[in-house]
């Protein structure tokens, strides 16, 4: 038997141990664990970042495509009255808004089993918010919090595997609280 | 276009000659391009078992095939188990299987041939270590030593 297929084998065979290592979605450079994130504002996709890609896209006057997540954490208290989570028609008590500059406009989403659901309701723009890269993210009846859009991305994604019946069942409702707590603590 | 049937090999060691260049990177790419295909060849062979296709002279007809034998050992997927393969590879070398240990050591008897090594890793690339053991003499050594008993001679 010929041996053509040696290297092959070697490189399927002999992976690194560990978790793979994540990478920069930009220059392809090792990050940890804990990187920053970039907006594509085309796709609305989120981007792992290294720190010095992250940097080229922190000035909020640009007009680049890409805009990096801030770190800021703040409490907004039950932000929105019953009315307007009525007119929300958001089924799950739980939503984030965000300010589309693309749209012009705020732009409320809610998770469900399939991911991000956009309702359809004008708002005014709330001008502390930094364009598509912050989000208030609320309960409806208790609380919200100022916080970083990849924060929501991350509830969305979580809450999608997790996802039971009509309201997400017990361990939708137990991410939800967590992610909540951990919100707060960084909040403080 | 498609590889021809004969250039397979160039591309291997084309393979060979860029990945030397390409880093860690590199590799890593191969590596997750390999597990996407190794996966797919995955799937199709149990869609093909599913189908009830998948008859011996099937499995035995993708054994033959240096290109497809080769990529389904590449992705653990060869139909024939290892001392199979080890059996068919030294034939004719002067050394005979003993056995495989479940900790993948390759057992042989016989005058160790030049290439052995290669010749198990490319067929068995499952094998973590060879031992080659001296051939059995014809007359044991003992039994030179050893009376014959008979049982007749206390009667």
């Amino acid at each position: 038997m010929n041996d053509s297929l040696a290297t092959l084998r070697r490189v399927v065979r002999n992976r690194p141990s560990g978790p793979r290592p994540e990478r920069c979605e930009m220059c392809a450079e090792q990050i940890a664990p804990d990187h920053g994130h970039v907006v594509d504002l085309r796709s609305r996709q989120l981007l792992c970042a290294c720190r010095p890609c992250y940097l080229l896209f922190t000035n909020d006057e640009a007009h680049l495509r890409y805009r990096a997540v801030p770190d800021r954490y703040a409490y907004v208290g039950n932000f929105l009255d019953e009315r307007t989570w009525d007119e929300l028609q958001i089924p799950v008590g739980l939503a984030f808004l965000f300010q589309n500059s693309a749209l012009g406009r705020m732009v409320a989403l809610y998770p469900g089993p399939a991911g991000a659901t956009e309702s359809e309701l004008d708002l005014p723009i709330v001008a502390d918010l930094r364009p598509d890269v912050e989000a208030l993210l609320l309960r409806r009846g208790r609380d919200g919090y100022l916080v970083p859009i990849d924060v929501c991305y991350e509830l969305v994604g979580r809450l999608r595997t997790l996802w039971r019946g009509f309201d997400g069942g017990q361990e939708a409702h137990a991410a939800v609280d967590e992610l909540f707590e951990r919100v707060a603590a960084r909040a403080r | 276009m498609s590889v021809a049937a004969t250039d397979w090999r160039e591309s291997a060691a084309r393979i060979d000659t860029l990945l030397g260049t390409a880093g860690e990177t590199g590799e890593e790419l191969v590596r997750t391009v390999a597990d996407l295909y190794g996966a797919g060849l995955e799937r199709m062979l149990d869609l093909l078992h599913e189908q009830g296709v998948l008859t011996d002279a099937a499995l035995d007809a993708l054994a033959g095939d240096d290109l497809v034998a080769g990529l389904l050992l590449v992705h653990g997927l060869h139909p024939h188990d290892a001392a199979t393969r080890v059996g068919l590879a030294i034939r004719g070398t002067g050394v005979e299987l003993i056995e495989i240990t479940p900790e993948g050591v390759c057992r042989l008897r016989g005058r160790r041939p030049h290439g052995l090594d290669q010749l198990i890793e490319a067929a068995a690339p499952e094998i973590t270590a060879i031992s080659v053991e001296a051939p059995k003499p014809l007359i044991p050594v003992s039994a030179l030593f050893t009376r014959p008993v008979s049982g007749m001679d206390s009667a």
